[in-house]
């Protein structure tokens, strides 16, 4: 097989898949689900931090 | 074990194994039989990725390390809800977009056929042997325990687990997964709740948390920058990361699980309830140790919790040294009880100066606990010189045994199972998809019906399973090698997770180039394992930036790669 730089294709406008990958979710919308994930990470980290801080 | 434990451990296990069998019944074909046909949604999706990770070491050994090191061990995770929002993005649609069955399907359509067998043989050799480990690793520690034989424990354990794949595929796996969960996680709560109401009855919560904080449980975040520093904060976010990128994006066993979901959609909502779930479910066990911890300063512990080796230590000639060390452990106790309750006291006052001062008292008759500890364990290694000095991953199941009530102790050996069950029916399914499809099917037979490959999916799981047992109930003879493949895996994470962040991103680099780029960085971590001290974490990074860093500079100034 020839080493040719190549890319997967990109579905084309109207492809189902191309449709799907642009798919909402049942709530809210993408962005605002990762900031939630991110978040509650900021959450945790500073909650195990205060707790660190007081028993150190 | 009670009549009562057993029914809850035999009738958990049978309803969850009779249920993924029922539902997944009937003809299949390849796609239904490898992806499931594509009909989960986002919870089965998230629980069964969750599912997959936590194997019957998690239940075991997590609180026994609160127990012994407090929980910073929870900063491991800390990483991982940013790589399920890096994995949702980029990853999940790269994979629905090509309907690949495998991970590794995708980097032949990207590079070539090299770089795809070299990801899937690495897979296919750390996962498989990691398999028989999964299933030994908690089998020694229930035969020890319990009693149980070992090697039939081994081969209890494995044939359920490759009875319901091989019958059901996927699918069968995804959907006992989502029951094993909902055991494991209602099982974790149900034995906090049990061991909180077994604390001493006028010792408050909040005390009780309090004397956990005094005695250094409650450390959790490390902000050292030291890089040999197993977990800090740092290592946690970052290491932690790229591992959850590598493991969740590029390990079959995971791009499996949400390769089955019915859409991107539902994919990526699996991926980010995990990123939501992880870090309070693991805090969760952690802190059920912490509290076995707190339980264990009003109740007399084991001088060494792994109690058949104690046993054996006894009929040696070291008897007598190691009577002597259990009466010193059993005063220490109980001078520590007094100093405890009376901090205690002085919490209930509100007068932090008794509070300090008491403190301190607890913290020095904690050292001498642990001292006396230490001794037993060095009297250990030099009687029994092929005894394992290490007791963290028995200190839970001891505990559970010796204080739960009748049922609980059922339920959480049935939880104990569940994982180590969902975590093999994972790794097999992905083992026997990966073989047919990226060996099997691309090399050997290219054209078969579907039927042909359905039965060919069916013996590499019957295979690999039957592998991963003899492996199991043979591992004894062969300690050095689990260590090995321990290792092996953490080695190989960041370089694969490299191959593919140089194929998503990199449009430049062409396949022998990152094949090259990939040796040249695996030895470069195989340098840092043998000749640093750097903590296993940082491999990940190093790994992984290596290859996109010596993929890049050997594709300077090629032309960009183009859809196909």
């Amino acid at each position: 097989m020839p080493d040719e730089p190549r890319f997967p294709p990109v579905p084309p406008p109207g492809d189902p898949a191309g449709d799907e990958l642009d798919a909402a979710p049942p709530f809210l919308d993408w962005t605002g689900l990762y900031l939630i994930v991110a978040a509650a990470l900021v959450v945790e980290v500073a909650a195990f931090t205060a707790l660190t801080l007081i028993y150190r | 074990m009670s009549a009562l434990d057993w029914l809850v451990l035999l009738g958990t296990l049978g309803v969850i194994v009779g249920y993924g069998v029922w539902k997944t019944r009937g003809r299949q074909d390849m796609a239904g039989y490898l992806r499931g046909g594509r009909q989960d949604k986002w919870h089965t999706i998230g629980l069964s990725v969750m599912a997959t990770q936590a194997s019957a070491i998690t239940f075991l050994s997590t609180p026994g390390q609160a127990y012994q090191d407090g929980m910073r061990f929870v900063q491991f995770y800390f990483g991982l809800p940013l790589a399920m929002i890096v994995l949702s993005i980029v990853f999940v649609p790269r994979y629905f977009q090509l309907h690949v069955y495998t991970a590794y399907e995708f980097l032949e359509s990207r590079f070539d056929l090299k770089t795809r067998q070299l990801t899937a043989f690495l897979f296919l050799l750390q996962r498989g042997l990691s398999a028989g480990i999964t299933i030994y690793a908690p089998a020694i520690i229930l035969s020890s325990v319990l009693g149980w034989p070992l090697r039939l424990t081994c081969v209890f354990m494995g044939g359920i687990v490759v009875l319901y794949t091989t019958l059901g595929g996927t699918r069968a796996v995804s959907q006992t997964q989502k029951q094993q969960m909902v055991v494991m996680l209602g099982g974790m709560v149900l034995a906090f709740i049990v061991i909180v109401a077994r604390l001493p009855p006028n010792l408050s919560f909040r005390n009780a948390v309090h004397i956990a904080g005094s005695l250094g449980k409650l450390n959790v975040v490390d902000f050292s920058a030291d890089p040999t520093r197993r977990y800090t904060l740092w290592s946690g976010l970052l290491g932690g990361c790229f591992l959850a990128m590598a493991y969740f994006g590029t390990d079959q066993s995971q791009v499996q699980r949400y390769l089955s979901a019915r859409s991107i959609a539902e994919s990526r909502l699996g991926l980010l309830f995990n990123g939501l779930l992880k870090v309070p479910m693991q805090s969760l066990i952690l802190f059920v140790g912490t509290m076995v911890f707190v339980f264990y300063q009003f109740n007399l512990p084991p001088i060494f919790f792994n109690q058949a080796e104690l046993a054996r230590v006894h009929a040696t000639a070291a008897d007598g040294q190691m009577r002597v060390l259990e009466q010193a452990h059993a005063v220490a106790f109980e001078h520590k009880r007094e100093e405890i309750w009376r901090l205690d006291r002085a919490l209930a006052r509100g007068d932090s100066a008794a509070v300090a001062a008491a403190e301190g008292s607890v913290r020095r008759a904690e050292a001498v606990s642990a001292s006396l500890r230490e001794q037993a364990q060095r009297v250990i290694a030099s009687a029994l010189p092929d005894a394992n000095p290490k007791e963290a991953d028995y200190v839970f199941l001891t505990f559970v045994v010796r204080n739960l009530p009748r049922g609980v102790v059922g339920l959480l050996l049935a939880v104990i199972l569940c994982a180590a069950m969902s975590a093999v029916a994972g790794e097999l399914s992905a083992l026997a998809s990966t073989t047919l499809v990226d060996i099997y099917r691309r090399s050997l037979r290219k054209q078969a019906s579907d039927a042909h490959y359905v039965r060919a999916a069916r013996l590499f799981t019957v295979g690999w399973g039957v592998l991963a047992i003899l492996f199991a109930t043979f591992a004894s003879l062969i300690d050095n090698l689990i260590q090995a493949v321990n290792i092996l895996g953490s080695l190989f994470y960041g370089t694969v997770l490299g191959i593919f962040l140089v194929a998503f991103f990199l449009r430049r680099v062409r396949g022998t180039a990152v094949f090259l780029a990939a040796i040249v960085s695996e030895s470069l971590v195989v340098w840092v394992f043998l000749r640093t001290g750097v903590s296993f974490l940082w491999y990940n990074v190093i790994g992984c930036l290596a290859v996109l860093g010596l993929s890049a500079l050997m594709s300077y100034g090629r032309p960009v790669a183009s859809s196909r």
